[in-house]
């Protein structure tokens, strides 16, 4: 092509570095690297006196693609599950290779597997309505969000909530998945097509819970769908959520609303408090991160133990 | 709206090519008519063979495609993201082509601003979602391709797997070289589904030799033959044209 200026290149950024956009001439100080994907690198920036994520590319229709995603998720959610679009603009480095990168909203949590190893599973069913609630939002919009995995969902500080990273896979209904991976993938698992769908999600997400179970995942056998159900059942999951589950990787909700309206009628505590006295006993033994501050929305006289337990230990490491 | 067709080739090889005209020769003649030409290296888990690789490239790189070096069992969405970033590419030259005519020579998509960019780039995954597609494939049986064929074949089910949930058509063909009397042989005829395909590779004697060119050659032919089908001009997408510039 033309413009030779274009050629392929990694985007990096240095600690330090001030960055000013080519057409907007908005000015971002690089903090730090958060990360780095298949299409870009992602750094902290400070900006206007707050923090924002800045994903940069050398792939400029990748960086377009992305953006006109971020703004149809905004347009499709009550309250935020994706960061919040903030600039788009290109970048011109000293030997005069250009970049496009977006800003976005920087969203400051820890992933979904490490809250819930550190906290216990007693708040996968709230997660399991807040994402169900937000998801249905989106699908009413439209979209479905498309390659969900464990890795793109964060839970944040105050208050606890999940969020999502990656804008990647957001498919508009009706054509076929932008972007998936195979254990979240129900065509992988001879459960469904590629087309995105709500149910497209409903699969995806369950395949996040399942994860939380087995963290390292597992292959499909020659029968998938076999395998899946198998792996369902042998996991230490109350029944309630086996049939949940179940129900959700078989395509048996069409819509996200469903899920919700079976989280909400959840069978008796009693079930569930055997569950949480368990995971108060794991967390003595867990590496207890000091970032997180815990906080318990319902106590109980198992989790005041459980807190005394988790204080003592933090002194002690302090 | 008429939509046109995309044409690729999706060649599948573990090597070099060691008979017959250079390949990279031959795929730069056939991106000539329209068609790019993806090459998928597979490689053996823990091998490098440096002229393999640099061919692979080289023949992408004449055939305007894609390139992707891969072991084997990351296959699948190997297959599938070449094939999608082809489309991608193809498409996006299209565009560039038009904005040229509009803008001027020099000029091409990152020469607007962001905000525009994103409104062609939305036309682009429309067009990649709609058109319709025609790819040939055409896997190296060479002796030591043979122990990695079901994994292709499970690879090429999957692409149409992910091909079909597209609102465009899909036609696939899928050749092996070489053949036992001809340079490619035919294995699967141009169709929508592989799914339903129980076995690709029937048992492949494979032999020494892998004559990529004189393949890539012959495969050109086996595109035109059912009947002469128009290929992608940027007149198939009229309504473009209304985004306004
Ligand atoms: N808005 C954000 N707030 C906080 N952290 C973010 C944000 N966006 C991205 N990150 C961090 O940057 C990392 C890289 O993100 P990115 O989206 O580039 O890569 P990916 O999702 O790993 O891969 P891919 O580009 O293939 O989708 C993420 O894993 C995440 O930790």
């Amino acid at each position: 092509m033309t413009t030779k200026m274009w050629k392929k290149s990694a985007f990096k950024l240095d600690i330090g570095q001030v960055v000013v956009g080519k057409w907007h001439k908005n000015v971002y100080q690089v903090q730090k690297k958060l990360g780095e994907g298949a299409i870009g690198a992602v750094y902290l920036c400070s900006s206007k006196g707050r923090l924002v994520a800045l994903k940069g590319s050398d792939q400029t229709a990748s960086i377009m693609s992305e953006v006109n995603r971020l703004k149809a998720l905004k347009r499709g959610q009550g309250h935020s599950l994706g960061p919040a679009f903030i600039d788009v603009d290109d970048l011109e480095d000293s030997r005069g290779v250009c970049y496009s990168f977006y800003a976005m909203e920087y969203i400051d949590g820890i992933s979904l597997d490490n809250f819930i190893r550190i906290r216990g599973f007693d708040w996968l069913d709230p997660f399991i309505h807040q994402f169900s609630n937000q998801l249905s939002h989106l699908h009413q919009a439209g979209w479905v969000l498309g390659d969900i995995k464990i890795e793109n969902i964060l839970v944040t500080k105050k208050p606890h909530r999940l969020r999502w990273i990656d804008v990647g896979g957001m498919t508009e209904i009706g054509r076929s998945m932008k972007e998936y991976s195979e254990f979240y993938d129900r065509a992988y698992w001879h459960l469904g097509s590629r087309r995105a769908e709500p149910s497209y999600d409903i699969f995806a997400f369950a395949m996040v819970i399942i994860r939380l179970y087995y963290p390292k995942g597992f292959e499909r056998s020659d029968h998938p769908k076999k395998k899946l159900l198998e792996k369902i059942n042998q996991a230490p999951v109350p029944e309630y959520r086996k049939q949940l589950l179940k129900h959700m990787v078989q395509g048996d909700f069409k819509q996200m609303g469903e899920v919700k309206d079976m989280i909400l009628n959840l069978p008796t505590q009693q079930t569930r408090r055997s569950q949480s006295s368990r995971t108060n006993a794991k967390r003595k033994n867990s590496t207890y991160s000091k970032d997180i501050q815990p906080h318990y929305p319902w106590l109980e006289v198992s989790s005041i133990v459980g807190w005394l337990l988790i204080t003592s230990y933090l002194n002690l490491t302090f | 709206m008429q939509k046109g067709t995309l044409k690729q080739i999706l060649l599948i090889t573990d090597g070099c090519s060691n008979k017959g005209e250079d390949p990279a020769a031959v795929a730069a003649f056939i991106a000539e008519q329209s068609i790019a030409v993806n090459v998928i290296g597979i490689l053996e888990e823990g091998a490098v063979d440096a002229k393999g690789l640099s061919e692979i490239e080289e023949i992408a790189a004449s055939g305007q495609g894609e390139s992707q070096i891969v072991y084997s069992h990351h296959l699948s969405q190997t297959v599938q993201s070449v094939t999608k970033k082809s489309m991608t590419k193809t498409l996006q030259g299209v565009v560039n082509q038009e904005l040229k005519q509009i803008l001027g020579e020099e000029k091409t998509l990152e020469d607007l601003p962001p905000e525009e960019r994103g409104e062609i780039m939305e036309v682009v995954n429309d067009m990649e979602e709609t058109c319709d597609v025609e790819v040939l494939v055409l896997v190296d049986s060479s002796a030591s391709m043979t122990h990695k064929l079901p994994t292709v074949q499970e690879a090429l089910i999957d692409l149409s797997v992910s091909m079909n949930a597209r609102i465009g058509r899909n036609r696939f063909a899928i050749y092996h070289f070489p053949g036992k009397r001809k340079v490619i042989q035919k294995l699967i005829d141009w169709t929508g589904e592989l799914k339903s395909v129980s076995q690709i590779f029937p048992k492949l004697a494979g032999g020494g030799i892998t004559p990529t060119g004189p393949a890539l050659k012959e495969a050109l032919k086996a595109f035109s033959e059912p009947k002469k089908r128009r290929s992608m001009r940027w007149n198939d997408y009229e309504d473009v044209e209304e985004i306004g510039f």
